[in-house]
């Protein structure tokens, strides 16, 4: 008999809406939600009413780097990381050493993964070896339980292959996830392109980079209706594409990053590698325009594109160092705050659904309050539900504060102000962009599979990875 | 005295300098060269000269400079090194810093390398040019030779001056615009689009790709070096219609007025960016640009390395 976790008084988000009232696990599942729980003796009681309840997060985006690169990150130290940041499940990327491009490959990582409390998911390759030349064997990876193949860390070059693959995958079930990226364009480039590149003196990557590729996909998707998926976009013309596309009933869905919302390519003026990152932060107007875009729904899932990197990697210059930053612990802090500055710029969350709309006019008084739970509704959608529903995980996993539903719950203190601090990284790698950087809402609680992973703001590894 | 704090740390960028600092130093780099050769400024003081893309004139002045001043040069010869066997750069430098040197002067291909060698070392680093990023003793080395030519820095205050070639590739222009703009000279760019910099980037110059077109305004042209790689890259056709286009040719200096003076970096490739009978001209500065390197990083190392500089 495991003690029953008792949230007291925060506001209850799930996919439905959101509500005042207390919340109960017990166990692996929730046994009660919404209205007054009464504690009993030996439960364990979180006081929740500086903010919310919501399902925990699951994240399409992580480079857990295994196998071949546990020198950045094992899957002990990334399903930590993860548990932090209020993730419940991750989604492996394949661009491993070797690739996770076989079953094989894959039963063998998700084997490593099975005894952690966080659930890892595996993704595979489009292509052989993850060298963009022939098609990886697709039906034998959804087999073995992939969902989604990518390529990621690099584009798929050549439009017939990712048109085959499209073909292929679609009637497998399987999500054809693109790293946007034509190479010829991207050339030599370590930062945006622009004219901070150019005082810098650094090779630029040209936005084109990115938006040739978005477009030439979504035409190719458009023209086969297979399942695309665009991963980190980052470029406002990038998000306005998907738009149109949506907008014209291609099925293609599409990510961004917390980065990409929150950190602008001004970062790299110092020519610290941390900021060094693949697709580059890019400008405020890009930002500015990537939020303009989210507000209107047009986004489906917030991936972190967690990416660690073993010092050595990241201490050399731009040139040198490795593309890419650690995202998993501080990803929900990072785009609430961001929202929170879009609230600033006028930007409200527009197509919420009626009944969702109405819980929040009901739970909350003023219009301004309602405007922020909107943000942080679409925000846990595109970080919790949302991405889960991608990966094909059961609707019972996360979404649904009700009970009877699974105990994946995330309590995230809305009115913390924190800075986070190198020592409290819990990656194998360091290379964190939002160390010494004020962050707004703070994971505090967490529960995965009725485990709690996360006290008080602590991650609890005794009994957990232990 | 705020320009002592601006290069406490180094001298990687135009940009630290304010004019009155930039000024002090060209004050300095005049008293260089008229004065004695041998002197004990920096006696005691120890250089490690890391040269990491190949380099005469620079590396060769830089040595000369630092000898004049008493201090001590260690060369660094980074295709014998640890660096061509994989060790990485910081590696190599917190090495050489290990060894107690008091500074060091920085050759890169990557820019940014000069700051990110000082952060990781503590070490003063002064830059040697540094990708495509900046060459700041370079520029302060053709202020100080047009002014020479014209007589004062005062006489910088609205010339117009064209720099003519890869604009886009070039820390040499980088550096040189931003000096001119502290004498308040006005910069033209001219490139094709392909060799210029992403628009915006220095909004206080005007870019053209027009040489003919403004070649009557014009009171220097400085003619930047052109990389054969930019042909296989896909910036210029071929180097036959680059001459065409941007070439200082015999037919093209026949239409400057005759007071305008031609400059380069070096080393020039005659026939390329400009007609070797117009580089041996009288109106070329590019002999007297390469001599006043020495005096130019003599104050430089002066500023950064010394215990303070008496005027």
């Amino acid at each position: 008999m495991s003690a029953r976790i008792v949230y007291k008084g925060g506001l209850l988000l799930d996919r439905s809406g959101v509500r005042r009232g207390d919340l109960a696990v017990d166990g692996g599942s929730i046994v009660a939600a919404g209205g007054e729980v009464a504690p009993r003796p030996g439960d364990i009681v979180v006081n929740a009413s500086g903010g919310l309840v919501i399902p925990a997060l699951v994240d399409a985006h992580t480079h857990l780097r295994v196998p071949g690169g546990e020198e950045a990150e094992t899957l002990e130290t990334g399903t930590m990381a993860a548990a932090m940041g209020g993730y419940a499940a991750v989604l492996a990327m394949p661009n491993t050493s070797p690739p996770l491009d076989n079953p094989a490959r894959v039963a063998q990582m998700l084997a490593g993964a099975a005894r952690l409390p966080v659930r890892v998911l595996s993704s595979g390759t489009i292509t052989k070896e993850r060298a963009g030349a022939e098609l990886s064997p697709l039906a034998a990876l959804a087999k073995a339980g992939v969902r989604l193949v990518t390529d990621d860390g690099s584009g798929v070059q050549d439009a017939n292959l990712m048109r085959r693959a499209l073909q292929y995958g679609a009637e497998l079930g399987l999500v054809v996830a693109e790293h946007c990226e034509v190479e010829s364009l991207f050339g030599a480039g370590v930062m945006n392109e622009g004219a901070l590149s150019a005082g810098l003196g650094l090779r630029g990557i040209p936005a084109v980079a990115e938006e040739v590729m978005v477009a030439r996909d979504i035409e190719l998707a458009r023209a086969i209706r297979g399942r695309l998926h665009l991963l980190h976009l980052s470029t406002g013309r990038s998000a306005e594409l998907v738009a149109r596309a949506k907008a014209d009933g291609v099925p293609v869905t599409a990510e961004v990053t917390p980065h990409h919302l929150f950190l602008t390519e001004e970062l790299l003026s110092g020519y610290d590698s941390v900021y060094k990152v693949n697709p580059p932060l890019r400008s405020g107007d890009d930002r500015r325009r990537l939020w303009e875009q989210l507000s209107q729904g047009v986004f489906d899932v917030i991936g972190t594109d967690h990416a660690p990197h073993p010092r050595w990697r990241k201490e050399a210059t731009l040139d040198d160092a490795a593309f890419g930053m650690l995202g998993l612990q501080h990803a929900l802090a990072a785009v609430y705050t961001g929202a929170l500055g879009a609230i600033e710029e006028g930007l409200v969350p527009q197509g919420l659904p009626d009944a969702v709309s109405a819980s929040i006019a009901a739970a909350v008084g003023s219009q301004a309050e309602a405007e922020r739970l909107g943000w942080l509704w679409r925000i846990v959608a595109m970080m919790s539900w949302q991405p889960a529903q991608l990966l094909g995980l059961d609707e019972n996993f996360v979404g649904r504060l009700e009970a009877g539903a699974r105990a994946n719950v995330v309590f995230f203190d809305t009115s913390a102000e924190w800075t986070p601090t190198s020592n409290s990284i819990l990656s194998k790698a360091g290379n964190s962009p939002y160390l010494g950087v004020g962050l707004k809402g703070r994971v505090v609680d967490v529960v995965v599979e009725g485990r709690r992973l996360v006290g008080s703001g602590e991650l609890i590894y005794e009994g957990n990875w232990e | 005295m705020a320009n002592d704090d601006a290069l406490k740390q180094g001298f990687w960028s135009m940009g630290q300098l304010d004019r009155q600092g930039a000024e002090s130093l060209l004050r300095r780099a005049r008293h260089f060269a008229s004065g004695p050769r041998r002197l004990d400024l920096l006696d005691g003081v120890e250089i490690a000269a890391l040269f990491f893309e190949t380099s005469t004139r620079t590396r060769v002045s830089f040595e000369v400079a630092a000898t004049r001043l008493g201090a001590a040069v260690i060369n660094f010869d980074s295709k014998s090194s640890s660096l061509a066997k994989g060790e990485s750069l910081q590696d190599t430098v917190e090495t050489i810093a290990s060894f107690g040197v008091d500074g060091m002067v920085v050759r890169s291909s990557a820019a940014g390398a000069p700051e990110l060698i000082s952060r990781w070392t503590g070490l003063k680093v002064v830059n040697a040019g540094d990708g495509a990023h900046q060459h700041p003793s370079q520029a302060l080395l053709d202020l100080f030779t047009l002014s020479e030519r014209l007589g004062s820095l005062d006489a910088l205050s609205g010339l117009k001056v064209g720099i003519v070639g890869d604009i886009a590739h070039s820390r040499v222009a980088r550096s040189l615009m931003d000096g001119l703009d502290l004498f308040g000279a006005e910069t033209t760019l001219v490139a094709p689009a392909t060799l210029m910099p992403p628009r915006g980037f220095a909004p206080y110059v005007r870019a053209t790709s027009d040489f003919d077109g403004c070649l009557g305004d014009l009171d220097v042209v400085y003619l930047l070096r052109l990389q054969q790689e930019r042909i296989g890259q896909g910036l210029i056709p071929s180097f036959g219609e680059y001459v065409a286009r941007y070439s200082l040719t015999r037919e093209r200096h026949r239409r400057l007025r005759p007071e305008v003076v031609i400059m380069h970096p070096g080393p020039v490739y005659p026939g390329m960016e400009v007609d070797s009978a117009v580089i041996a001209a009288e109106s070329s500065l590019v002999r007297s640009q390469t001599r006043n390197g020495v005096y130019v990083r003599m104050a430089i190392l002066e500023k950064v390395f010394g215990a303070g500089v008496m005027e």
